[in-house]
């Protein structure tokens, strides 16, 4: 008797705990319903989804759409965004504190952004559940466009006055291949940038290598002291991608952006000496043994540490940098296969910008809004990083100053500016998907160095053959 | 009993709520799986039939022969490891006079409720290369330190060992039952005619989990041509694809490279070879008496 009625009191919570969930299911589309309304778009929105649901359903989102707009209730606009550390953090607080003054009756929902290239976006878009506003990068942006899911903005940028904002050097950032907007870059040109420990040099009596064999000097100096040449994260392909590229603009400018393009191939002699002057590097011991499986945390920690010298990344980590080493720190142009070509090389640099920010899902409840938003929160974004993170490499002119003083190294990069004539491409900024994917395993293959230049070169020209299948 | 089986309504409705969910959660999409992969396909707009071009494609590519190499390692890995430990410890807990038999049942089960990203970064923080493994070969004096997981030959094996690690356990407790539901009198008969224990075991406990075994070959050998989680969360497939599987093949296709119809391609032949494994362990285990009988009546019918 116990046991039947414990049985029976069990399959009631069952059966009120799935009532509920789909109690919460609907509760959440009246409330959608209801956030419909105090925009200019939401009569419209109504409309095309009263055409779409029953007719009963229609009236009666209708008169919660007029009743909400009566009452100015809140409306609230999903944001798929990067939201990990004080780089992605800070511009986004940033953006919603501005916001609700600009915007009193709209309020993000953050849906914190997975490091996964673009799955769980590509996900929500092929079962038709995309945020209103998302971060899309370039091979998303050429995916949407194909499936009509990101919204064409070229009236909004012009009516907000975004266009007249972007600085000339980034103007090209903003156009998609076929010549309209797709997003709102907040990221200007960027740079990869080959960080260095003051300290540990001079401790060692080395000093900043410009050639291969200055480096493979300091190598063998950094590793008798028991100290890491390079901390790299080849758990992330992007860097090993960088790392491959910083040799490669030495020898060809165009780096992996022209074999992105295919205005160079990987059997380039430029392409197969950066290879082999890798090879030869990683089996000197350039990089620490398990590279491959590092990721960004235990390499950053390695470098700020003072356990690696060295450290390739962003720019945009220069903040962090000078946080954890103050004046310890700093960058060295790239290394080079002689001091001619080491000078040469100032000019051109690995990495630069892309076609990628903030998007607008075109079936969002909101449309106009959510373009409105989307273009207010990226120049939020592009204020922030200036006032806050120091870094004034954004993609419009803000008009705002830092609340201190640039950093040591953003100043030399400042300064550098001006004579970069060349940049190249992070790999987010790469426009072919089978490119990207093969360009990051295999160098994380020359990177563990048990793949050979032979292999690299070899596997890269299949690659690249079957790049336009 | 008889007076249901005659009915066929009866035989009809029970098996249809089980048979749907197989149509609509497995079977269906197994088709679609199928169809597309003879599709250029994004995964958002319409597919353009291709015919066997992914097909070709794959069979040409080199990852899609390591995929297959690292399957057949993790699967004879993953089986030999987990029925032969499992059987040991399994035989070893049903002795009654064992001490902390009930400690050790629940020990050897204990990976098994764990998550299986859990176990990863357990046994990432010891296989690194600062890891616990490579810091006690440095302590013990040798200069055995390993990049156990970035090694493009050796990563598999460190990769299979973690699963067999993990799923031991849950052959373990099939084989345990198994050998609950063997009658004592066995044993006490062949202890009477002078048989050791081993023996017994030999010739009494492994023959009569034959039924077991065929199923823990099966989960073995078929989450091995199915791995995935261990190599995306241990070595990310890398380095540069050395440990890759077709599902990996699958995922990085789709997802990564927003090739589906190749990606769904490569997803086929796993479904095959899962399937081809299956018949394969079912016709080396089937019942040869059992076919003979049916053999006979079958003969009897005819006559």
């Amino acid at each position: 008797m116990k046991k039947k009625l414990i049985s029976t009191m069990m399959s009631l919570t069952m059966a009120a705990g799935l009532l509920a969930g789909c109690g919460n299911s609907a509760a959440t589309t009246t409330e959608t319903a209801d956030s419909t309304a105090s925009t200019e778009a939401s009569e419209e929105t109504a409309e095309a989804t009263a055409e779409e649901s029953t007719e009963e359903a229609a009236e009666e989102t209708t008169e919660e759409t007029t009743e909400a707009a009566e009452s100015g209730d809140k409306v609230t606009l999903s944001i798929y965004t990067q939201y990990a550390d004080d780089d992605t953090k800070v511009p986004y607080d940033y953006a919603v504190e501005q916001l609700a003054e600009a915007y009193p009756n709209v309020e993000l929902n953050l849906i914190v952004q997975a490091q996964d290239d673009g799955q769980t976006l590509k996900t929500l878009a092929a079962t038709g559940q995309l945020p209103d506003i998302y971060q899309a990068s370039t091979d998303l942006i050429n995916t949407f466009r194909e499936s009509n899911q990101i919204m064409v903005l070229n009236d909004v940028a012009q009516s907000t006055g975004f266009l007249d904002k972007l600085y000339d050097a980034n103007k090209d950032l903003a156009y998609a291949e076929d010549g309209n907007i797709y997003a709102f870059p907040f990221s200007g040109q960027e740079y990869v940038l080959w960080y260095y420990n003051k300290q540990l040099f001079e401790e060692n009596g080395l000093e900043v290598p410009k050639t291969y064999d200055d480096l493979k000097n300091c190598i063998d100096t950094f590793t008798a002291a028991g100290i890491t040449p390079l901390a790299l994260f080849g758990q992330e392909g992007w860097n090993t991608a960088a790392a491959y590229d910083v040799i490669a603009t030495r020898y060809a400018e165009g780096g992996i952006k022209a074999l992105d393009d295919q205005s160079a191939t990987i059997t380039d002699q430029g392409y197969v000496d950066a290879a082999k002057t890798m090879e030869e590097l990683v089996a000197a011991g350039l990089y620490q043994k398990d590279a491959t499986t590092t990721n960004y945390d235990q390499a950053s920690e390695m470098f700020l540490s003072g356990n690696a010298a060295m450290f390739i990344n962003g720019q945009w980590y220069i903040e962090d940098a000078t946080k954890g080493l103050g004046d310890n720190v700093d960058w060295m142009f790239y290394p080079a296969a002689d001091e001619a070509s080491y000078e040469a090389g100032k000019s051109a640099f690995s990495g630069g910008g892309s076609a990628s920010g903030f998007a607008v899902n075109p079936d969002s409840q909101n449309p106009e809004l959510a373009a409105e938003v989307a273009e207010f929160i990226t120049e939020k974004y592009c204020e922030a990083k200036v006032m806050y993170r120091h870094n004034p490499l954004v993609a419009i002119d803000t008009g705002k100053e830092p609340d201190s003083e640039y950093p040591a190294m953003m100043k030399k990069l400042s300064d550098t500016l001006p004579s970069i004539t060349s940049t190249t491409k992070f790999t987010w900024g790469l426009t072919n998907s089978t490119f990207n994917d093969g360009i990051q395993s295999e160098t994380q293959g020359l990177v563990s160095g048990q793949f050979s230049a032979d292999e690299f070169i070899e596997d890269m020209t299949d690659i690249m053959a079957d790049m336009n299948d | 009993m008889k007076k249901y089986m005659g009915n066929k309504l009866a035989i009809l409705l029970f098996i249809a709520p089980a048979l749907a969910i197989f149509i609509l959660f497995d079977f269906i999409p197994i088709v679609q799986v199928f169809g597309y992969s003879f599709t250029d396909w994004n995964g958002l707009t319409m597919p353009t039939f291709t015919g066997l071009k992914n097909y070709i494609k794959l069979f040409g590519d080199k990852v899609f022969v390591t995929s297959n190499r690292n399957q057949l390692i993790f699967a004879i890995i993953i089986t030999v490891y987990q029925m032969l430990f499992a059987t040991v410890f399994a035989i070893t807990i049903s002795d009654k006079k064992m001490k902390g038999r009930k400690f050790l049942r629940v020990a050897y089960f204990i990976p098994v409720i764990l998550s299986v990203t859990v176990v990863c970064q357990l046994w990432g923080s010891i296989f690194n290369g600062n890891g616990l493994l490579n810091k006690l070969f440095e302590a013990a004096g040798s200069d055995y330190s390993q990049n156990w997981l970035g090694d493009r030959y050796k990563a598999i094996y460190v990769i299979s060992f973690v699963n067999a690690w993990q799923w031991m356990g849950y052959q373990f407790a099939l084989i345990v039952a198994g050998i609950k539901s063997i009658p004592s009198d066995y044993y006490e008969a062949a202890k009477i005619d002078g048989c050791s224990n081993v023996r017994a075991h030999r010739k009494i406990t492994i023959p009569l989990l034959a039924e077991t075994y065929k199923f823990c070959l099966i989960i073995s050998v078929t989450g091995g041509i199915k791995a995935f989680t261990e190599m995306n969360i241990l070595t990310g497939g890398g380095p540069n694809k050395s440990t890759y599987t077709l599902t990996y093949m699958m995922y990085n296709a789709a997802f990564k490279k927003s090739d589906y119809g190749y990606g769904l391609a490569a997803a086929t032949v796993m479904v095959l070879e899962c399937m081809m494994v299956m018949l394969l362990i079912n016709f080396i285990f089937r019942d040869k008496d059992q076919g003979k009988e049916e053999e006979k009546s079958r003969r009897k019918r005819n006559a």
